[in-house]
């Protein structure tokens, strides 16, 4: 097991992780960053790790959903809330596409952060990592078949989140 | 311009059957600017996945990864202290010689062991002083003498 060659190596894929949980590329950088760190900590443990890249990718979702849940917390505020703030905010400001481009960000990772746990992980691998239902099921630990019924309904839920966000922040 | 095909891999989509080239498709689609009226809702979202999907990390961020771990290492080394050591090498190196010299004298000079070795120590004392060195006793000075002859 070599450092740079299979833990290094997976720093994109951590990091689009990360984003996709915390909406923000500086939050994103530092997780994967504590991740790199703390599996060098492990060093010692690596052979008996059997899918390094679940393992990696396990930290890194609770590191970065540790961050998201502090962030919250400091915001005190509903996440849904928070969107609409976000969508009011771009008509006031002058760089709308910016804007709304982080807005929409925003949007999409709260609508993934809703989803029951495995259904949030499956929507960021197919949808983010561009994966194959097998291989999400080799790193979920699922069967294929679990993972066609659960992204079936992962979707489903998405399309009903996503279209009742999106009207009230087109229409407030 | 019909959008029945695109419309159909929407609906597909959500109910989770498009494949990867068919998502592919989507994300493509949705990032042209000109959009009709009746798809635009989707954009944001199909936008908001094809960004995170570019999303990577650069060079810089390996180095600095690299950076943090190989001084965990070195710290296992005993390197840093030969490092701190080093401006004292010229001052030991010049006592070793100034004893050499000393040993010679004693030997080709005088059978009386005693009578020269003082001048030579207050003669390398005068040195360090020139070169405005803390002082160092004589054990120290022994110590690093020995410290350079292992490290040659």
């Amino acid at each position: 097991m070599d450092f740079r060659a299979d833990i290094l190596s997976h720093r994109d894929r951590l990091y689009r992780q990360a984003l996709s949980i915390l909406a923000d590329a500086a939050e994103a950088e530092d997780v994967v960053q504590d991740v790199m760190l703390r599996a060098w900590e492990h060093r010692g443990e690596w052979d008996q790790i059997e899918n390094m890249q679940a393992w990696l990718a396990q930290v890194c979702k609770r590191l970065a959903l540790d961050k998201r849940k502090h962030a919250a917390l400091l915001r005190r505020t509903p996440l849904s809330d928070d969107t609409l703030d976000a969508a009011r905010h771009t008509s006031l400001s002058g760089h709308a596409s910016d804007m709304e481009r982080h807005e929409t960000l925003h949007l999409l990772c709260d609508l993934i952060a809703d989803l029951p746990s495995p259904l949030d992980d499956l929507v960021r691998l197919r949808d983010i990592e561009g994966m194959s239902y097998r291989d999400i099921a080799l790193q979920l630990s699922l069967s294929e078949d679990q993972v066609r019924v659960y992204l079936h309904r992962a979707r489903g839920k998405l399309r009903e989140r996503y279209l009742k966000l999106h009207r009230a922040g087109l229409n407030p | 311009m019909d959008y029945k095909y695109i419309e159909q891999l929407i609906d597909r989509y959500f109910e989770g059957e498009t494949t990867l080239e068919e998502e592919q498709i989507l994300r493509k689609f949705f990032a042209q600017e000109e959009l009709p009226e009746h798809l635009q809702q989707w954009k944001p979202l199909f936008r908001a996945e094809q960004e995170i999907a570019v999303a990577h990390l650069d060079e810089s961020f390996d180095e600095r990864i690299l950076a943090l771990t190989g001084e965990y290492h070195v710290k296992a080394q005993p390197i840093p202290l030969r490092v701190r050591l080093r401006p004292l090498y010229r001052v030991a190196a010049f006592l070793a010689f100034a004893i050499v010299i000393g040993t010679a004298v004693e030997h080709s000079a005088t059978p009386a062991a005693d009578a020269p070795r003082e001048p030579i120590a207050v003669q390398g004392q005068d040195e360090l002083d020139a070169d405005e060195t803390t002082p160092l006793d004589i054990r120290s000075a022994e110590l690093m003498e020995s410290d350079s002859l292992m490290i040659q």
